[in-house]
């Protein structure tokens, strides 16, 4: 495994496909162009991806899952148990596919190995990070039809994603990030939302990092020490930092991703206005827990402000790594080992 | 029975287009009306064909409920875009900078041209529609008033005015109010409640109150008590303390909100009649079946079917 720098850069997933493949994807569902034809689109545009993530410097990169058309769609397309009604509005005129769960939901075969092992043999870093939908997440942007509650619906999520991990860990995946951003959305059910992560990751021996972003942390923070991960990245820069009183309040004192681009904006951050930031995490956290990205998936940006993102970001560390290996000795540097385990 | 769709209906994919390209300045205004008006026509004769009563346009033309705030008052700027109550579903926070002041012409304007859409030979009750003001004060970012009764206050006088310049247009006006029943709405504004709602207690239009997505029953008393002609109840999120409610459906004319806008599932018949029994047995003056919330939640296909769904009590 590569050594990771101080203040790691990685990004949270997703990436703006290129213009081509949206183009092809389209064609494909005219019936203009083959599986084979998609296929190849798809794998090219993975290599774009990731040339982007390396030219900005970015030290953990994904493939931009550039398969995924959005997050539970994905997955509810490959686990038994759901079928789609139809496009559903989730703000202005942006629709998605929400799935409904009509039957019980069951593994069949692995979702995400053959983009992992393309994203690995493309890969400029041995750094390469994963990404999969977490249970709660896939449960509350569901319909449920068929369980009892969303809770045992949850559970039963748990399991799946646990064997499509153990699936990925065994083709030699070290760093999975499971996606959460709806863990925060109701606080009567906060805590066995946590239950089922852990029964997700139950077991995995690799660097397990959760994501949750946008919303309100004040219902995750206090469950944050039960959650069984390594790393939590976060929504940060949206709200002005204003939530790392939250994560110190209740002493998290495991790894910190820390998001430091906006992206819902298209305005690019400059190098300098991340150092600045960055610094002011460090009054919270030591600099050998903290990892740097954007808030969020950079997806719905335009691809060129999207790269000029990450470079700011990735030259915004720089600029902080450089002034810390001035200033200080460090005890020791951010690993790619579980520090707990499951 | 009387059928009423409540708040919005799924906008139609097809129509989203058109909306995005008007918005990316790639079609004009009249490209975009004639293409709203054939999805509303649409609307208008599905609803008419199941029977319903009072109706809305399907509010096309906004993407959500806050969004009509932009179209009928002055002061206010689009703030960020933050999740709605505790749907994947997320609308832009109205930032209030300066005096409350009413500006409702676009607003009627729409509602004119979707008049014109009505069949000529139904009995089609059209609907005007408005965020209510608790839900103003809770899902706006305030930065002008100090004091937010005095802003709520302002907000009645927009919709008097609003109400004032419907008439002859619209037969009716609900008021949007997910966050009567949360209690995040603070003490002073609650106690006021009777006092708000009556600023619109004289005028002439039909008056509904719907409340949606919470089951708390505290601020039912002052939910009852709100001068309106009918109180819209979301039985769905009410399901598990619809007892409780009973005790106050007396001589009051009731929205039931029996079909879930939230979930897929299609409701069973049997559950619908029970309630509307109990209701009727407990003294309610009439009672109106409905959607329990707006419908932009699910799909089209599925909103169609769970209103046929209404459509087998019209008359009943």
């Amino acid at each position: 495994m590569s050594e990771l720098p101080l203040l790691p850069t990685t990004v949270i997933g997703s990436y703006p496909r290129p213009k081509w493949l949206r183009e092809l994807i389209r064609l494909k569902r005219a019936g203009r162009a083959s599986d084979e034809d998609l296929n190849e689109g798809m794998k090219d545009a993975a290599i774009v991806v990731m040339r982007d993530q390396m030219q900005a410097g970015v030290d953990v990169p994904t493939d931009g899952e550039v398969r995924r058309d959005e997050m539970v769609e994905f997955f509810a397309e490959r686990l038994r148990g759901f079928r789609f009604y139809g496009q559903v509005r989730v703000w202005g005129t942006a629709y998605y596919r929400k799935p409904a769960v009509i039957g019980r939901v069951e593994y069949v075969k692995p979702m995400l190995l053959e983009e992992f092992t393309h994203a690995k043999s493309i890969s400029y870093t041995e750094n390469l990070k994963v990404t999969i939908t977490g249970p709660y997440t896939i449960a509350e942007w569901s319909y449920n039809e068929y369980y009892k509650d969303k809770r045992e619906l949850t559970m039963e999520l748990a399991k799946a994603i646990n064997a499509e991990i153990r699936a990925l860990v065994s083709a030699g995946a070290r760093i999975i990030q499971v996606d959460e951003p709806a863990i925060h959305t109701h606080r009567d059910e906060v805590e066995w939302a946590v239950e089922a992560v852990n029964e997700s990751i139950k077991g995995i021996g690799v660097k397990v990092v959760l994501h949750v972003c946008y919303g309100d942390y004040s219902l995750i923070a206090p469950y944050l020490n039960q959650i069984k991960v390594d790393q939590v990245n976060l929504a940060l820069k949206n709200y002005d930092y204003r939530p790392l009183k939250l994560f110190r309040k209740y002493k998290w004192d495991r790894e910190i991703g820390v998001g430091v681009i906006d992206v819902h904006n298209k305005r690019v951050e400059t190098a300098e206005e991340v150092a600045t930031d960055i610094k002011k995490v460090l009054d919270y956290f030591p600099v050998e827990m903290v990892w740097i990205n954007p808030d969020c998936g950079l997806k719905l940006l335009p691809r060129e402000i999207a790269y000029q993102k990450l470079t700011s970001m990735v030259s915004g560390a720089k600029i902080v790594r450089s002034k810390l290996s001035e200033m200080q000795s460090l005890k020791a540097l951010p690993t790619l080992k579980p520090l707990i385990t499951r | 029975m009387e059928l009423e769709l409540v708040g919005s209906y799924p906008r139609p994919y097809g129509l989203n287009e058109y909306i995005k390209k008007f918005r990316s300045g790639k079609i004009g205004s009249e490209e975009l009306d004639k293409a709203v008006g054939i999805y509303t026509q649409r609307l208008f004769g599905r609803l008419r064909e199941m029977g319903f009563s009072y109706i809305t346009d399907g509010m096309f033309r906004y993407d959500d409920i806050v969004d009509t705030v932009y179209y009928m008052v002055r002061g206010v700027e689009k703030g960020e875009l933050i999740r709605f109550y505790d749907n994947n579903f997320y609308y832009r926070k109205p930032v209030i900078k300066a005096r409350i002041q009413p500006d409702v012409e676009a607003y009627v304007e729409n509602l004119k041209k979707s008049k014109q859409f009505l069949p000529k030979d139904s009995s089609l009750k059209l609907k005007a529609y408005a965020l209510g003001p608790l839900s103003l004060y809770e899902l706006c970012d305030n930065r002008y008033y100090e004091d937010p009764v005095e802003m709520i206050f302002d907000y009645m006088k927009v919709l008097r005015d609003l109400s004032a310049r419907l008439s002859g247009i619209v037969d009716a006006l609900e008021l949007h109010e997910p966050s009567f029943f949360m209690r995040t709405i603070p003490r002073t504004i609650r106690s006021r409640v009777g006092e708000i709602y009556s600023q619109l207690s004289d005028l002439k239009l039909r008056k509904s109150l719907l409340s949606y997505f919470s089951s708390d029953t505290t601020m039912l008393p002052e939910f009852f008590k709100a001068e309106v002609d009918f109180h819209g109840i979301d039985v769905v999120s009410f399901k598990q303390k619809l007892a409780q409610v009973y005790g106050y459906v007396r001589s009051k004319n009731l929205i039931l909100g029996l079909i879930d806008s939230r979930n897929t599932k299609l409701e069973r018949t049997s559950l619908i009649k029970r309630v509307v029994f109990r209701m009727k047995e407990k003294g309610a003056s009439s009672i109106v079946l409905s959607n329990n919330a707006p419908m932009d939640f699910i799909p089209e296909v599925v909103a169609l079917r769970k209103l046929s769904i209404l459509a087998k009590f019209r008359g009943g």
